[in-house]
């Protein structure tokens, strides 16, 4: 009871601070999935597209009023700040305060609709009660026709899932880490049961209900915009393969609309965290996020990309151009006849400019200036096609040679994660096959 | 050969009587310009014609596209006139130009391939992009009188691309928006429809009455999009490549 006294002195201002600040981690941030009008009927409409609305000092999205409904937790979790046994300031929101905030700041066009995520006061079900109270308000008495993110709480009774499901647009469970050996070591209270349980049932019920709307048109919908969990990267020692081999079967087998991954941030001192001296994994990070667009857009599998034997990404090279060089068998190919599924597994051509190219080359055929402008990446694609029979320049289709242009070429990564990768060093190497394992083994 | 320079208004009706106006000419199209600005400077050997804006004539014009062109390819056309670039009067006039006499048998904006096409393509997609850019990046703040006000300075004359969507998303409000390069304005009255004015000249003072209640929430605001941030990710650059300073300058949270 103390906690929630405690709370109640706070300004509303102390309370966001703390209260935003500790939820900053949650990387899933989208507002997409949805197309709903007002029509009238409130405030708020939902863009399927989803908008960004601002972008924080980090260069992450704001799309979402991102906030915990409380920090506090009974759960112990290592790699969190808000685990029991930290001491860290503690607050809670009231439904009401979480509803005013929302409004007001969805009013002046600050934010897209709410991202409700909280720490375990007392119990899973109070806790998930609280939520379904917030998410009723706003639908039935602020009649909010925004979007909204809410977390499932792990361990919550099905039936109060269920209830909250209804008002939200997208439901998410964090799946936390990896493997289930990693979150028993990391997360001593949640077990893989009480994540994929809850998991299982809102994909059923997203299924059901999907039918329900063919025929009922006027159903409630549950979470339109689907679910989505997010892994913590670099915490433990999985590799890259058993990360996209569980991303895999989450959208495969789970029917997830995304899978977000969180470079681990290191905020506790903990026997079993690593340390992490060059700072958060970024780069690994964002070749997580590359290989699982090939997964979802571009029709690989995870086995085609990552192997026993070659269990991580190149870090040079991004998991496209990667594959590409491990299959020059079937290049250069040629851009005026090759099928769609061939055109998206070349570098540097896009899903966008792939479509592109196989509407337009019905007038005629393609040159590389045209593929230039319907957005093609010339100086990666040139050493895997051919226009009329033509490459660009005659070029050796060999994988030394053409990893080390491609390596010329500066990738453009995000900033930041560009320091890291020192070219100048990579002259030495010149003539290696440019792979993690060949460096380590340089270094050793 | 003489050039002919047609002189437009800049707006859409504009250029489609420009269009109609050059096209009505039967001149030899290659010597034929439109333009929605006079030259500075006037050039030798050309003809400069000014043309007053005929709606029953950019009807006429609108009404071929859609029929021979297709409703995308005239939602394309209007996109690109609302440009902010100079030579898009006569890139739209070259377009149409293009779609009519040739006998394409697809959708003539996949023909990517073609100079006339890709122009009008790139156009287009700038202005629905930073159409789509607003969408997100625009700040109301909540004035004495309780109306909602925001003030913006696009690239591209945007306002009535993205009327439609607050009107819809704060039907119970009153609102307004204000292009302060163009002098325009989109007037949004409480379940009513929307309007766009222009000319009429705004009431600074009003501009600054705003309450305490208004300020809590700027601040609230700034305060939510500071601790949002992860330091050890800090990345300004990336920042500013996402949502570029032009944007940055009428957003409550950088100022």
């Amino acid at each position: 009871m103390t906690e929630i006294m405690l709370g109640k002195g706070m300004s509303i201002s102390e309370k966001l601070e703390i209260l935003s600040d500790a939820a900053k981690y949650d990387v899933a941030c989208t507002s997409s999935g949805v197309d709903r009008n007002n029509n009238n009927r409130g405030m708020g409409n939902s863009i399927a597209a989803g908008i960004c609305h601002s972008f924080s000092a980090d260069g992450r999205c704001i799309s979402l009023l991102k906030i915990l409904f409380t920090n506090e937790c009974i759960f112990d979790c290592k790699y969190c700040i808000n685990r029991s046994s930290n001491d860290v300031k503690r607050a809670s929101f009231t439904p009401d305060e979480v509803c005013n905030l929302t409004m007001e700041f969805y009013k002046r066009n600050y934010i897209e609709g709410l991202f409700l995520s909280s720490g375990i006061l007392y119990t899973p079900n109070y806790t998930m009660e609280l939520l379904y109270q917030t998410l009723y308000q706003l639908r039935n008495i602020h009649h909010f026709m925004g979007y909204i993110h809410v977390k499932a709480i792990p361990g919550a009774d099905s039936r109060l899932i269920e209830k909250t499901g209804y008002l939200a647009d997208r439901m998410s469970i964090n799946l936390e880490l990896p493997t289930a050996n990693s979150l028993k070591l990391l997360a001593p209270h949640k077990n893989r049961n009480t994540i994929l349980k809850p998991m299982r049932q809102i994909q059923q019920t997203h299924a059901m209900n999907k039918n329900e709307l063919i025929i009922y048109k006027n159903t409630p919908k549950f979470v339109p915009a689907g679910q989505s969990t997010q892994m913590i990267i670099g915490a433990t020692p999985e590799s890259d393969y058993q990360i996209m081999s569980v991303a895999q079967s989450l959208y495969d087998k789970f029917a997830l609309k995304r899978v977000f991954y969180s470079a681990f941030v290191q905020v506790n001192e903990d026997k079993n965290l690593p340390a992490l001296p060059g700072g958060p994994p970024l780069l690994r990070e964002h070749r997580l996020y590359q290989a699982d667009w090939l997964l979802r857009f571009y029709g690989f599998q995870a086995s085609e990309l990552l192997s026993e034997e070659k269990p991580n990404f190149n870090v040079l090279l991004d998991p496209k151009c990667d594959w590409a060089l491990r299959h020059l068998e079937i290049y250069p190919i040629e851009v005026n006849k090759a099928d769609y599924y061939t055109l998206l597994r070349v570098p540097g051509i896009g899903n966008k400019s792939a479509g592109r190219i196989v509407k337009a080359r019905k007038m005629g055929p393609l040159s590389f200036d045209d593929l230039k402008k319907m957005g093609v990446v010339l100086k990666r694609s040139l050493y895997f096609i051919t226009c009329n029979g033509k490459m660009l320049y005659p070029t050796k289709i060999d994988e030394d040679y053409i990893t080390r242009n491609l390596l010329n070429t500066h990738e453009k990564l995000p900033e930041g994660i560009r320091n890291e990768i020192t070219y100048k060093q990579m002259s030495l190497f010149d003539d290696m096959k440019f792979q993690t394992e060949n460096l380590k083994g340089m270094m050793l | 050969m003489n050039v002919k320079k047609y002189i437009c208004e800049d707006s859409i009706d504009g250029i489609f009587t420009a269009v109609y106006d050059a096209w009505a000419s039967k001149a030899d199209m290659e010597t034929i310009r439109i333009e929605t600005r006079m030259d500075s400077n006037f050039e030798l050997f050309t003809e400069y014609i000014n043309v007053s804006t005929d709606y029953s004539k950019s009807e006429k014009v609108a009404n071929t596209i859609k029929k021979k062109l297709g409703q995308d390819c005239y939602m394309d056309i209007c996109h690109a006139a609302l440009s902010g670039s100079d030579s898009k009067a006569n890139a739209v006039f070259r377009f149409i130009r293009f779609g009519l006499l040739s006998d394409i048998k697809m959708p003539i904006m996949n023909a990517l391939g073609k100079k006339e096409v890709s122009t009008i393509f790139e156009l287009s997609r700038n202005v629905y992009n930073e159409a789509h850019h607003l969408l997100g990046f625009i700040r109301f703040k909540e004035l004495h009188n309780g109306v909602l006000f925001s003030e913006i300075e696009p690239k591209n004359n945007i306002l009535t691309l993205i009327a439609s969507h607050f009107a819809d998303r704060l039907s119970k409000e009153n609102w307004m928006i204000h292009d302060k390069k163009r002098q325009l304005f989109i007037i949004h009255k409480k379940e009513k429809a929307w309007l766009l004015i222009s000319g009429e000249q705004l009431n600074l003072d009003e501009t600054y009455n705003v309450s305490e209640y208004e300020m809590k929430f700027q601040s609230l605001w700034k305060e939510f999009c500071h601790n949002i941030s992860i330091k050890e990710r800090e990345n300004k650059k990336l920042q500013q490549q996402n949502l570029p300073l032009r944007f940055q300058k009428d957003m409550v949270e950088f100022n």
